[in-house]
């Protein structure tokens, strides 16, 4: 099993744009509330 | 063990590859993993007979999960979880719905006046009560044009700061801005401020920009614009260019990224983010025939943000992998507020100023009442209906936009994008991605 983007934890961490840390290939985290932003604005 | 209902395999060229939902993550596999897929499924699953790491990186990856875990009750626990988590405070603060711009597809009105001091006092008591718990603090400054209101951001800034201070809270802040009345000085203060970064909306080349985002003067903001966005960069704040998209501007967007690649100093820096232009209100209505849906937007949003690679804007490389969700937006975080200009507060974006939605106002102090407006979008959840306890997507779309579910006309949720374009997603990251497997 070859990871190209690794799989998040389930803990809740205070961070944003983790996609792209997974991708970097650090052990991503799954988003907690980071901000009060609509996603379709 | 057994599978995740959340697991998805594809084949691409020569290569299976696998998705789990929950986990996001992505990996190409081979004929041992599908093995162990078919032993689960055939029941005659014994961990002994596999290498130890491929079991680890499956259980990880969430594709194989204990025998007693459900799913579902797990993404409702950490929904709940997060969604009753009192230690994160954000507000969407409008210190004035007025603006200079009227683009032809905004929803709101833009009556004039701004936060006076009472409400901007009130505003601060209410934060000071909510800060006791938190740990942290963000705040979007939202319109109307929050720049005709700059010394309400500023006053108010300066007061959470000290707040913040006093509570030990962390602080953030970021605008939504049409830029064109940011002056060289008001960077300081955006730093003195915590406001990290700017969401900036440029709708295609001048001539299509100025015909959509239209000044109140009718003067061309474009070039203003493109020089405002390279001097934010150029200071090192985030910027994000939003390029609202419908059936008017679509063939152009090419066109556009090409200026936008010529005239931008920092391309490695900038953000692109394309927005669905909807019908949000009655007030915006006439634009509807040239909206697109969601499933019509799925189709072309990945080839959109191909061309931003292309043009070499590469920040926004992971911009449409998909991300697990436990809410879809601030709708239904008990401490998350919308406030405008009276200190009416509101759950939506889309709902500020419209006064049938407002769930308090600021005046009325903490102790406002849990009222419809309010319980019934915190108690919003898209596990309860079947539609989405019965998609593989969920995760990553946690049952789209609730307020478009409840202006919907058979009030079901409304799929997200992902819902429609996941596949090609898969295949896109996979062929970013292959050359690049992870240690």
């Amino acid at each position: 099993m070859k990871f190209l983007v690794r799989p998040r934890k389930v803990t809740f961490i205070f961070l944003s744009d983790c996609a792209n840390d997974c991708y970097k290939h650090i052990q991503g985290c799954y988003p907690k509330y980071d901000g009060p932003i609509c996603p379709r604005f | 063990m057994k599978l995740s209902r959340y697991n998805f395999l594809r084949q691409y060229e020569d290569a299976t590859i696998f998705f789990n939902a929950i986990t996001c993550a992505l990996a190409v596999v081979d004929e041992n993993f599908l093995r162990v897929l078919d032993d689960v499924k055939n029941n005659s699953y014994d961990e002994k007979n596999y290498d130890a790491q491929l079991i680890a990186d499956m259980k990880s990856s969430g594709c194989l999960i204990e025998d007693d875990v459900d799913e579902l009750e797990q993404l409702e626990f950490y929904r709940n979880l997060s969604k009753y988590d009192v230690t994160n405070f954000g507000l969407t603060i409008a210190p004035t719905l007025d603006c200079n711009f009227r683009c032809k597809y905004c929803f709101e009105t833009h009556p004039k006046g701004k936060m006076s001091s009472e409400t901007q006092a009130a505003l601060v008591k209410f934060v000071e009560s909510r800060l006791e718990r938190a740990e942290a603090f963000s705040v979007t400054w939202y319109g109307g044009e929050p720049l005709l209101a700059k010394e309400i951001i500023w006053s108010l800034s300066e007061k959470f700061l000290t707040l913040c201070k006093n509570f030990s809270v962390d602080y953030n802040a970021f605008i939504i801005t049409n830029a064109s009345l940011l002056e060289d000085s008001d960077v300081e203060l955006f730093k003195k401020y915590k406001i990290s970064g700017a969401q900036i909306t440029i709708d295609g080349v001048k001539e299509i920009h100025d015909s959509r985002r239209r000044s109140v003067t009718g003067e061309s903001t474009f070039d203003k614009l493109i020089d405002r966005v390279n001097f934010l960069l150029n200071e090192n704040l985030s910027v994000i260019v939003r390029i609202n998209i419908d059936k008017e501007n679509i063939d152009r967007v090419d066109e556009f990224l090409d200026v936008l690649s010529e005239r931008i100093t920092h391309r490695e820096e900038l953000k692109i983010d394309f927005g669905q232009v909807s019908p949000f209100t009655d007030i915006c209505k006439s634009i509807e025939s040239d909206c697109y849906n969601n499933e019509q937007f799925a189709d072309i949003m990945l080839p959109l943000y191909e061309k931003v690679l292309a043009h070499g804007f590469t920040v926004n490389k992971m911009a449409v992998y998909p991300a697990p969700r436990v809410n879809f937006c601030c709708v239904d975080y008990v401490n998350s507020f919308v406030i405008d200009n009276h200190g009416d507060l509101y759950r939506c974006w889309n709902h500020v100023s419209n006064l049938k939605q407002s769930c308090g106002n600021v005046n009325d102090g903490d102790n406002f009442a849990l009222v419809k407006n309010y319980l019934s979008w915190i108690q919003w959840n898209p596990i309860k209906h079947p539609k989405c306890r019965e998609c593989a997507c969920l995760p990553i779309c946690m049952g789209g936009c609730p307020d478009a579910m409840r202006t919907s006309n058979d009030k079901q949720p409304v799929c997200g994008a992902v819902k429609y374009n996941l596949d090609k997603v898969i295949e896109h990251y996979y062929e970013q991605l292959k050359g690049e497997i992870l240690p």
